[in-house]
Order: C-alpha cells, then sequence, then structure tokens
C-alpha cells in the first residue's frame, strides 16, 4: 500500500507539465503584467492610496499605542513598575508611519521666476508659490507664461518647468519617483544611481531616467511628446514599445500613433534658451556641465596670399578641441566625413583635406568648426589668387599685315594685306582688353572666300560703341588651326 | 527566497514599486508554473497569474507576518483564483491543454502529454484541499514545511492530510479507469 502511494507520488512528480523552480516565463506577458502592475500603483496612488496607507497606519499606530495603554494600566495594577514600563514605552512606540515619512521624499520650491501656483493633493485650489515652499507627493504645481520654477527634490535631483508648464508629483518613492507632466516642458537633472528611477510620465509616454538630464516637452493639443537628452541616456517607453535615447539624440513621439522617432539633435534644439539656463543652473548646483570650450581650425595648406594658375585647389588642416568633433563648414560646404579618397573632415583626428574650385582672380577660402557640443571655432580664413597664364603667342607674322578705321555707326572698315594664299578666307576678331584678339576666344566674324597675296578690306559690325583692338588671321579651315598667321591692329575707337 | 530579504522586501514594498517588482520578479514564474501545472492551459494560467499578483498589490498593504511567508500568501491567493475560475467556468474543467512554446519546460512527447491530461484529470477530480497538497507536493516541489505554511496547518497534520491525498487520487485512478491508461498496476 505505503509502495502504491510513493510510486503514485513520483508518477505526479515525473508528469507535471512545468519545473516553476527553472521555468522562463514569456517575455511578452511578464512585461505586460509588469506595465499593468505599475499603471495600477499609479492609479492606487493618484486615488489617494497613500492618504488611505497613511490613514491606516496613524489607525495602527493608536490601536498599538491603545494595547501598551491597556497592558501598562494593567501592570499597573498588579504593581509591577509602572515606572520601569514609562521608561520602556518610548523605545515601544510603534515605527510604521515615522518610516513612511522617512520613505517619500519632498520636494522643495528653490526658486520662483514669475507666476507660479500649486495645489496640495487634498485641495482643489491653486496657491501662489513662494521659495521656500515644499511639495509632497499628489501635489501639483504650474507655471505662468514667461514663468519659470525649480524644485529640488530631496534626493538631490532636479526639476526645472518652463513657462506655461504643469506637473504633478506623482510618486515622491525615492526609489521610483514619478512625475506626470499635463503640459509645457520639463528639465529633469538627475543624479547618477542605478538602484532609484526617476520617470516622467507624459500623455501616454513614459520617460525614465537613472542618470541624465534631459527635457521632456508635451502638447497634448497636437498629441506630442519630444524628449531631448542632453547627457547619459534615457529609456523612452509608450505602448509597451522601449528605446533607449542617447546622449545629443531626441526622441519624437506622435502620441495618437503611438509612433516614437529618434533623431539627431539639432543646434537650435541643443542651444535653445531654456536649455542653456538650465546646464547653467546645472552647474550653479555643482554638476559637471559640457565644456563651452570652441575648436580651434589651422590651415596647413595653401599658404595665405599665394597665387596659382591651376582651377582647384587642396585645402588640407586640423581642427583641435577638449571634446569630439562634429564638422567642419568649409566655404559653405559641410564636410562631416573623409571619403574613400581620403577627402574631406575626419571627426575623429580633426584632420581635413578639401579639393576647392578656383575663380579667375582673388578666393577666400575659409574654414569653420563645431564640436558636439555645438561649441564653435573662429572662422579661419586664406587667401589664394588665381591667375591667367599669359598665352602663348608667337610673334606677329610678317605674311600678313592689318589696318582698321572707324566708319561710325558702330562700323569699322579692316583691311589685310597678305604676301601668301588664303584658301578659307580670314577670321577677322576685336577685343577691348585683348590687344591681339583671336579667333575664337574674342567676338569674331569671318570673311569665306579664297584669297591670293594682295590687299583686301571688309566691313565689320560691332555691337557696342567703345574702344577695340582688331586683328586678323589666315583660317586653315575645319580642323586647322587659325592664329598662326596673323596681324593686328592698334586701339580703334568705335562710335 | 531567504526569508530575512523576503521579509524586508516585503515591508519595503507596501510603499515601493522597485521592491514589489523584486518579489515579482522572483515569484512569477513560480505562481505562473503553480497555476499551469493545475490547469494545462497557457491563456488561462496567465489570467489567474495576472490577477493573483494585482490582488498582491492591492492587498499587500494590509499583509503582516502572522504564521505563514509572503510567498505562501501569494499561493493561496493564485489557489482561490483557480478555484474561483473553475467555480465561474465549470464548463472549463474539460480545457483544452495548450503548451508553452519554450522547449526547455515541457516534455513533448505525445505519450507524455497524454498521461499530463490524465494525471490532472483525475486530481481534478479529487476535493479542493486534496488536490492544493498534491500539486504543491508533487508539481511545486515545496517542502512540507512550505506547503503547511500555505495551508496554515501543522507539519504533522499536513503528513496526515499527503497521505489522505495520495490515497484518495489512487482510489479515484482505480475506480475511473486512469490507472490502466497509465499502464500501473496497483492494489
Amino acid at each position: 500500500m505505503e509502495k502504491d502511494l510513493q510510486s503514485l507520488g513520483k508518477v505526479l512528480k515525473n508528469t507535471r507539465m512545468v519545473d516553476s523552480k527553472s521555468l522562463e516565463v514569456h517575455d511578452a506577458f511578464k512585461e505586460s503584467l509588469r506595465e499593468q502592475l505599475f499603471k495600477k500603483y499609479i492609479d492606487d496612488q493618484r486615488k489617494g492610496g497613500i492618504a488611505r496607507g497613511t490613514f491606516g497606519s496613524f489607525f495602527q499606530k493608536w490601536r498599538i499605542l491603545l494595547y501598551i495603554f491597556f497592558i501598562v494600566v494593567f501592570l499597573g495594577l498588579i504593581g509591577t513598575g509602572a515606572y520601569l514600563l514609562t521608561k520602556q514605552s518610548p523605545e515601544q512606540t510603534p515605527t510604521p508611519v515615522v518610516t513612511q515619512k522617512e520613505v517619500l521624499i519632498a520636494s522643495n520650491v528653490v526658486l520662483v521666476d514669475g507666476d507660479v501656483e500649486y495645489k496640495k493633493s487634498d485641495d482643489d485650489r491653486w496657491v501662489e508659490v513662494k521659495k521656500g515652499d515644499t511639495l509632497k507627493q499628489g501635489d501639483s504645481i504650474r507655471t505662468g507664461n514667461g514663468s519659470r520654477v525649480v524644485l529640488e527634490l530631496d534626493n538631490g535631483n532636479a526639476v526645472r518647468l518652463d513657462s506655461s508648464s504643469e506637473v504633478l508629483l506623482l510618486s515622491m518613492d525615492p526609489d521610483a519617483v514619478v512625475i506626470e507632466q499635463m503640459r509645457g516642458e520639463s528639465y529633469n537633472r538627475v543624479s547618477s544611481s542605478k538602484e532609484h528611477t526617476h520617470t516622467v510620465k507624459a500623455q501616454d509616454v513614459e520617460v525614465e531616467a537613472l542618470g541624465t538630464a534631459y527635457i521632456v516637452e508635451s502638447k497634448p493639443k497636437k498629441q506630442k511628446v519630444s524628449v531631448f537628452v542632453y547627457e547619459s541616456k534615457v529609456k523612452v517607453r509608450i505602448n509597451g514599445d522601449e528605446k533607449s535615447v542617447k546622449e545629443l539624440k531626441k526622441a519624437v513621439i506622435e502620441v495618437k500613433e503611438k509612433k516614437l522617432t529618434i533623431l539627431e539633435m539639432n543646434q537650435h534644439e541643443y542651444k535653445r534658451q531654456f536649455a542653456s539656463w538650465n546646464m547653467n543652473q546645472d552647474k550653479k548646483m555643482g554638476y559637471e556641465t559640457h565644456e563651452k570650450v570652441s575648436p580651434v581650425v589651422a590651415i596647413s595648406s595653401p599658404i595665405s596670399g599665394i597665387q596659382t594658375e591651376a582651377s582647384e585647389i587642396a585645402v588640407t588642416g586640423t581642427v583641435t578641441d577638449e571634446s569630439a568633433l562634429k564638422k567642419i563648414i568649409l566655404n559653405g560646404t559641410i564636410y562631416t566625413s573623409k571619403d574613400e579618397y581620403q577627402k574631406g573632415f575626419n571627426p575623429v583626428d580633426g584632420t581635413f583635406d578639401v579639393t576647392v574650385p578656383l575663380e579667375v582672380g582673388e578666393n577666400v577660402i575659409s574654414v569653420e568648426a563645431y564640436d558636439i557640443y555645438w561649441n564653435v571655432s573662429d572662422v579661419v580664413s586664406v587667401t589664394v589668387t588665381r591667375t591667367i597664364p599669359e598665352p602663348v603667342v608667337p610673334p606677329p607674322s610678317s605674311e600678313i599685315s592689318v589696318s582698321a578705321q572707324a566708319l561710325g555707326n558702330l562700323k569699322v572698315k579692316i583691311t589685310i594685306t597678305t604676301t601668301t594664299d588664303a584658301q578659307n578666307g580670314f577670321k577677322i576678331a576685336w577685343s577691348q582688353t585683348n590687344s591681339i584678339p583671336k579667333y575664337p576666344d574674342d567676338s569674331w566674324t569671318y570673311t569665306g572666300g579664297k584669297y591670293g597675296p594682295g590687299t583686301y578690306s571688309f566691313e565689320v559690325s560691332i555691337k557696342e560703341s567703345g574702344t577695340y583692338y582688331l586683328g586678323a588671321s589666315i583660317w586653315e579651315g575645319v580642323g586647322g588651326e587659325s592664329g598662326l598667321i596673323y596681324g593686328s591692329t592698334g586701339q580703334i575707337q568705335v562710335t | 527566497m531567504d526569508p530575512t530579504l523576503e521579509r524586508g522586501l516585503v515591508e519595503k514594498a507596501k510603499e515601493s514599486l522597485k521592491a514589489f517588482d523584486q518579489l515579482y520578479e522572483y515569484y512569477l514564474p513560480r505562481i505562473f508554473g503553480f497555476v499551469y501545472n493545475r490547469t494545462g492551459n497557457k491563456e488561462i494560467a496567465e489570467d489567474i497569474t495576472s490577477q493573483t499578483f494585482m490582488k498582491a498589490m492591492t492587498k499587500i498593504k494590509t499583509f503582516t507576518y502572522k504564521g505563514f511567508t509572503f510567498g505562501a500568501w501569494l499561493y493561496r491567493i493564485a489557489h482561490n483564483n483557480l478555484i474561483d475560475f473553475y467555480r465561474k467556468n465549470p464548463h472549463q474543467v474539460d480545457i483544452e491543454m495548450n503548451r508553452l512554446e519554450s522547449d526547455e519546460n515541457v516534455h513533448n512527447d505525445a505519450e507524455q502529454a497524454e498521461k499530463q491530461e490524465i494525471i490532472l484529470d483525475a486530481i481534478r477530480h479529487l476535493p479542493e484541499q486534496y488536490q492544493q497538497v498534491l500539486t504543491l507536493k508533487y508539481f511545486e516541489e515545496l517542502t512540507n514545511e512550505e506547503i503547511a505554511d500555505i495551508l496554515g496547518c501543522k507539519k504533522a497534520t499536513l503528513a496526515v492530510k499527503l497521505h489522505r491525498s495520495l490515497k484518495a487520487l489512487k482510489k479515484i485512478m482505480k475506480k475511473d479507469g486512469f490507472l490502466k491508461l497509465l499502464h500501473l498496476h496497483m492494489k
């Protein structure tokens, strides 16, 4: 009989479905239930769970005190050392309420700028806030237009509200502070801690930090929440989706669509007034803020003032800075990396090598650099002058001579005397600057025809009045050259 | 979990979400496994596990150590939820078993599955208290002390209950032909 029962026990053991002690619960279920519990906790807090808890604890305290009282009386009645009991009683004082008071942290108003009001958890009225006021769990605070307020929490963290913002101190549990942001912008400076979380809830979005600085911007009307991370990283959650947002990035959440996008924070967002103000506040609190030192640009080549006939030039140099570099802007073009030919800008070692096209005349090449904290260098410039190479022109030929005469009405009579054949005619060219006008660089016309040695006159129409040089050359035809046999006039005033 | 550590966590969890989360992390697989071993159905096990933890969160403020541990208290809630579930859904007694996805957790062969169904079916024919004693002892492999804690009885009483539960199970299995199905030969 006993043996049967023992073997039945073994059968039971061997046929169980799972081993609960080593079971791994499905993550989706685990996280979903965790979220439900979190929401329930928050809801209970909002409904005054803590208040009830407090009352319960008080009740418990008084009940215990009552017991102690009866014991004291009883012991007094039987004559056993009431004196001893009264000495002991302080030690026997129950501690739950004290414990709770120690557990919940408070938030102190340390700076008020403009119109700021707060509302206690058990009161519907908004009251003006003064520096030194203390807010507790369940209290709300709001700023008017153009106003700001700074709250310092007992745990050393800070919450700063910008203009037209409102938050509710949902949970002041030192292990898990939860701030519900109704609207506006809050900057959260959270001390580094692995044990204590700091969460901002805005609409359906939760932003949790361990040790960081970030701004949460909530626009309920647009159903949009933006999170700007200035230091370390935060976790952003919506609808069970969690993403980590790192320093100098921003998360944009379309609440209705439950869409979370992570982007680079731009210069305007990083440097905007509320952010800069907060960084100064952080500095006052003793936090190390991002360095403000600007990068330094040095152009090693070309040397300023040089002349070149080249149509482009390689500009090389180095950027140095205390922190990591972001980009250079060279003549208006942004470079953030080097290409396969090692051209561009390397933010890691700060070197740059960029080929710049040159215009004829003076070229100013300017370089400025940014580090990751958007500190910008001075603009460093070099000047390069591109010169035109002197044209290699053979001396005027003795086989052709040219003279010209202004006829008025923008017409010029040009007379060409040649001692050689012009099988394909003449190219006649004119210019106001070039003393030996040539086809095809200057304005030109073509006589056509075939000419033997002799003197020939042609009438040329010029579009604008002015002082012109004229020249003529024998054209060798298509594929041939023009200009080896040429002649030119002096300056002619064309009217 | 170390009793002193658990006690400290429970006190903290009355005011701290984080402490509650640590208890959740430890007990979730145990409670889920306990319910799953009783029902053989993942969805129902998830529902009852959820109800158990939601209730625990609501009631933890009133929880005091009066002869049983926090773990025992959780198992009690889970057990009561199970009983409630079967009372409200009598037709669910013959629920179809479904398997967890993880290979590590389940013996997947068909013969084993069949055995599990037969055993579970037989257990469901027992009085509630016997069901609880057997599953805690043989499915959850809790110590007699822990089970006595959950049931709120003395260790000596538990030994008697355990014996009676096995006897009752054997009787049912014999009577309803379960032993034959399992190819077991008992007198």
